[in-house]
């Protein structure tokens, strides 16, 4: 191997921080492996036994990580306050989804034994194999693009950081997601998540602090307001783009990979002190990062000063510049730790899909796979998901494909996802035709309004209204089929029915 | 309103969190 010719030219803390990382990944991947992973529930929902603190931790980071640390960042360096918005709209969603989604699915996805998504939607809905369908096409789809692109990403940061090349990179990334993801399964993924979301902090809070105290807010001020007025001014970007990153948090609620953290935890009544968690955590990173690239403006006023002239580059080159060796070596291992813990969600959701919907439910008809098979045939499943993903890099056509999706994935997840969501956890007129409809018509919209309209209003907003009316319509014009039970199912998600909530043959396997 | 963007609309954001902890406080389900 010629990693120790690699390791002379890259100074050594990055190498340390990054190698320490991986030692801790290493551990909880086997720790996860012995401890939970006897059953498909322990494998992809960590035996619905979550401590509330890895929830909130994990399912802040999972959503947004990379772009968080590199983008809003960036965002902020050019835009200055506005960036601000960015910001709000995510965290004031994420606050309304764990207090008052949050604990009505994870009460009847407990009480009916769903794992996924798909589960969710059947079995409340009463849906049959057409809604699964198209629920987990959709997730399939989205997910193999978003594991994909993250893998390239944390290709190119890795050969950018340790100078080799970029497929080398990116096939060390995914080897090393791969492997303890498949080894630990949900548990693995969501403690390297909350693992994440430590360093996210850390590095969030620390280096904006450092910064900002050299330079102090007053003069800070003075300098932006001398460079350009706009950038002390949050509406300065126009209404449109006000709305649009406000809209950014109407992607929440459709996240596949982010509503499997609240179908996890031990207790719904633990979605409480999650949702102050999970805040505390948004806003403290979210505005640190604002403050970070406002500071970074201040100090290096163009583009031109950063490495590549790429505002994104901001984080991992102030940390360079203004913290320790060791502590910057610590935070730029973050960045790929970030990429990898987003993948890893992303990947897990996906093979989720593929073992309990496509080959569980509609192929093998709903038939019991005992329990240590159905675990092995979900590794099988990681490593063959993981093999396609970089696979498609490969292919001409299908890398473009892979790229073409990952532009609509946050918005187009979010309008597919997020009203069906809202609608059969708040209505009972939800029917399964309405829900498939939301499905459809979300992601469609999506994309043709990126093709057309996207220059007036973010596509991610009127696809999220177009499903929202579909789901409605077409409820209404099937309201014959609602679920005979929904009034059962209603008290059910409300906890109106009494403490036990998770299926009894569930609670007597663990 | 770079004040309040940058300083006050986080604590509210803060506010908004406790306030929604404190109120979906569980009460004694009626069986």
């Amino acid at each position: 191997m010629s990693e120790t010719a690699v390791v002379v030219d890259v100074n050594w803390p990055i190498v340390a921080g990054f190698v320490g990382y991986l030692v801790i990944l290493v551990v909880i991947a086997a720790y996860a492996g012995y401890a939970r992973a006897g059953s498909m529930t322990d494998y992809f929902l960590g035996g619905r036994a979550m401590r509330y603190v890895v929830v909130a931790l994990s399912s802040v980071t999972s959503a947004r990580s990379g772009w968080l640390v590199l983008g809003v960042t960036g965002m902020a360096f050019v835009n200055g306050a506005a960036a601000v918005w960015a910001v709000v709209g995510y965290t004031v969603m994420e606050l309304f989804l764990f207090l008052f989604v949050a604990p009505r699915i994870r009460r009847i996805t407990g009480r009916m034994g769903d794992l996924t998504l798909p589960d969710f939607f059947v079995s409340r809905l009463r849906g049959g194999n057409v809604l699964r369908g198209i629920v987990v096409t959709v997730i399939v789809l989205f997910m193999i693009a978003y594991v994909a692109s993250n893998f390239q990403a944390g290709g190119t940061a890795f050969a950018g950081t340790f100078n080799i090349d970029p497929e080398w990179g990116l096939l060390i990334t995914a080897a090393i997601v791969v492997l303890y993801t498949m080894v630990g399964g949900y548990v693995a993924v969501a403690l390297s998540d909350a693992l994440q979301g430590l360093f996210m902090l850390f590095g969030l809070v620390v280096l904006p602090t450092v910064v900002v105290a050299s330079l102090g807010w007053g003069p800070m001020f003075d300098t932006l307001q001398a460079l350009n007025p706009a950038l002390l001014d949050p509406l300065a970007v126009g209404a449109g783009m006000v709305i649009a990153w406000i809209g950014i948090g109407l992607g929440s609620p459709g996240q596949p990979h982010v509503v499997v953290r609240y179908m996890s935890v031990d207790d719904p009544k633990n979605l409480r002190p999650a949702a102050l968690l999970a805040t505390f955590w948004n806003v403290l990173m979210g505005w640190g990062a604002v403050y970070l690239g406002m500071a970074g403006r201040a100090i290096y006023e163009t583009e031109d000063a950063l490495p590549g002239q790429d505002p994104e580059a901001l984080f991992p080159f102030m940390a360079g510049e203004y913290l320790p060796a060791i502590v910057a070596g610590i935070l730029v291992a973050a960045v790929f730790a970030a990429i990898m813990s987003t993948a890893d969600s992303q990947l897990l959701v996906g093979a989720s899909g593929i073992v309990r919907d496509i080959y569980q439910r509609i192929i093998a008809g709903g038939r019991d796979i005992p329990s240590r098979s159905a675990v092995w045939i979900s590794r099988g499943v990681v490593l063959a998901m993981s093999l396609a993903a970089i696979g498609l890099l490969y292919v001409p056509g299908a890398a473009d494909a892979v790229f073409w999706l990952v532009l609509f994935a946050w918005g187009g997840l979010g309008a597919a996802f997020g009203p069906p969501l809202l609608f059969t956890v708040f209505w009972r007129g939800t029917t399964a035709a309405g829900a498939g409809a939301g499905v459809v018509t979300g992601a469609l919209v999506t994309i043709v309004w990126y093709y057309t309209l996207s220059d007036y209003l973010f596509e991610g907003l009127p696809g999220f209204a177009a499903s929202a009316l579909a789901v409605w319509l077409v409820s209404l014009a099937t309201a014959r089929s609602r679920p005979a039970d929904v009034e059962e199912q209603m008290r059910v998600m409300r906890g109106q029915d009494g403490p036990v909530t998770d299926s009894p043959e569930e609670t007597a396997s663990r | 309103m770079t004040n309040f963007v940058l300083f006050i609309l986080p604590l509210l954001v803060l506010a908004l969190a406790i306030a929604g902890y404190v109120l979906t406080k569980p009460r004694e389900v009626q069986k």
